[in-house]
């Protein structure tokens, strides 16, 4: 009987009033975001990092997977949340950040910290090619490897608990999910927090500026940070990504809203 | 996306932890009752959403029953981060699950309500048999939504609320179908005390038969309870306290623990 992938399961860190979900990104799974809730958490925080559904077992279940099941589990997590936390911040990597963006617009959230978000689909050719007839085409091509990793740290690229493949099928899911995410964007008014990584060749820092500028938020701010790869939460400027993290609930658990 | 009533609850307690798991087409409110007495007894209650329930009846077509097992590892994993101790509780199907987390993961101790030992013998068999072989041969049904062809038996002691999907994919049943195959398969693996918790008129009033789940089970310390089938829709009713009094003497009886 297949399990969770080992060091992919979900977390839990019990602690003050204010509460941190964290979700990681699209074939990803917690492990990439556990680093940085731990970080909150010796910070007193409570903290819960969910796993998006059918992430983190086999890269075959992803075909299952619509849009609205990864919200759903983060949507579990807030609910978990809400019964011993005041105030909720959402934290997100790249597609997590898409997710807790449209959650915000759903729930009452005390502010969000959005990693690597894209603002929509990679601009690669193949899938505005393909886009039309990938549903069809996933059936018999069901997913691709992925390229080469580009880590600067090292021992992040090892430590990576991941699918190695892309599921195509997964692709319109991902196309409606940003899609929502814009929708939702111009109708926020909540503390927001961008940060992305200048070098970040998968989802290019432009994403970031398109998503700050569609935000309707008064409170908002980006930080661009330099010597990382796509995945910040890990990579060699994680420290700096945590303490912009923390600093931003610090400020949002002060404030009452 | 989920409804009112589909969403999970984490109810802050004892470093005792109960993780409950709700029955098929069912949702977390509705053993909201079970978690609230047993919050009030002292533990720590976390009480999941298996995939595909809460949602919509549409979203069970994609299920697959390991994705509810990996839901019950997700609610294990996060209840084990803050108490020291766990069981499993579940009903009717979240018992089956109960019971296979009992073997697979380090559990201290499992309570299947209500659970059948498998879905023809608790069910009208003739019919549902045809069914599931149409659904697996010709692929009936694989985009349709049916009315439940039968009356699950086993929820006899535990009022039906307006909260279940009153609806399913007849494709479900061959992941129900799997998921006591899998039961069946890991019971003489369940090494945690459990505690079977029938209604007397399940398995059709024949109330001195043993339930088969027992005959299989190797685990030393498992004990079967009775309680009396309530026709009270009042919440909690007597048979929900007799329950719920029945797994916190469970609880107290596992040697080592403490509340």
């Amino acid at each position: 009987m297949r399990k969770i992938l080992k060091g992919g399961e979900p977390f839990f860190f019990p602690g003050d009033e204010v509460g941190c979900l964290v979700t990681h990104g699209f074939t990803a799974t917690p492990q990439e975001v556990r680093e940085l809730g731990e970080y909150l958490a010796t910070q007193g925080r409570t903290v819960l990092g969910v796993r998006l559904f059918a992430h983190a077992t086999n890269v075959r279940d992803m075909p299952r997977a619509r849009w609205w099941d990864w919200i759903a589990s983060v949507e579990d997590g807030y609910h978990l949340l809400k019964n011993t936390c005041s105030r909720i911040v959402l934290l997100g990597l790249s597609t997590g950040g898409a997710i807790s963006l449209y959650l915000a617009n759903t729930f009452p959230m005390s502010g969000v910290v959005v990693m690597s978000t894209p603002h929509e689909l990679p601009s690669d050719p193949r899938i505005r090619i393909l886009r039309p007839i990938i549903k069809p085409l996933s059936l018999l091509y069901p997913s691709t490897p992925k390229g080469p990793p580009d880590f600067f740290a090292p021992e992040a690229r090892d430590a990576r608990v991941q699918y190695h493949h892309y599921p195509l099928r997964s692709v319109p899911e991902l196309d409606i999910l940003f899609q929502k995410m814009r929708e939702v964007l111009p109708l926020l008014d909540l503390p927001v927090l961008f940060i992305h990584s200048k070098q970040d060749k998968f989802v290019p820092p432009d994403h970031m500026e398109a998503n700050f500028n569609l935000l309707g938020s008064k409170d908002k701010s980006k930080i661009l940070i330099e010597g990382s790869n796509h995945i910040i939460t890990c990579d060699a400027a994680r420290q700096q990504v945590f303490e912009a993290a923390n600093n931003f609930v610090n400020r949002i658990a002060g404030k009452r809203t | 996306m989920i409804i009112a009533g589909g969403q999970p609850f984490f109810l802050a307690g004892g470093p005792f932890g109960c993780l409950l798991i709700h029955d098929f087409a069912t949702c977390p409110k509705e053993i909201r009752w079970l978690g609230t007495q047993l919050n009030e007894a002292g533990f720590t209650v976390l009480a999941i959403r298996l995939f595909g329930h809460g949602t919509r009846p549409k979203d069970l077509q994609r299920t697959r029953f390991k994705d509810w097992i990996a839901n019950v590892d997700d609610g294990f994993t996060i209840l084990k981060n803050q108490c020291d101790k766990c069981i499993v509780i579940g009903v009717s199907l979240g018992g089956t699950l109960a019971l296979i987390a009992g073997a697979k993961l380090k559990v201290d101790g499992v309570v299947a309500i209500s659970t059948p030992f498998d879905l023809l013998s608790s069910t009208k068999p003739r019919a549902l048999k045809v069914l599931i072989s149409l659904i697996r041969i010709v692929g009936l049904g694989k985009r349709s939504i049916i009315k439940p062809p039968f009356t699950h038996r086993m929820d006899a002691i535990l009022p039906k609320g307006q909260l279940s999907y009153d609806s399913f994919p007849p494709r479900v049943l061959l992941e129900v179908n799997g998921l006591f195959a899998e039961m069946q398969r890991i019971l003489p693996h369940v090494s945690a005390p459990t505690l079977l918790i029938e209604g007397e008129f399940d398995h059709g009033g024949e109330t001195t038969v043993p339930s088969q789940i027992l005959e299989h089970l190797s685990a030393k310390k498992t004990k079967l309870v009775r309680v009396r089938p309530g026709f009270s829709d009042d919440s909690p009713s007597k048979e929900q306290e007799r329950i719920a009094a029945a797994i916190i003497q469970f609880v107290a009886s596992l040697s080592g623990s403490k509340l």
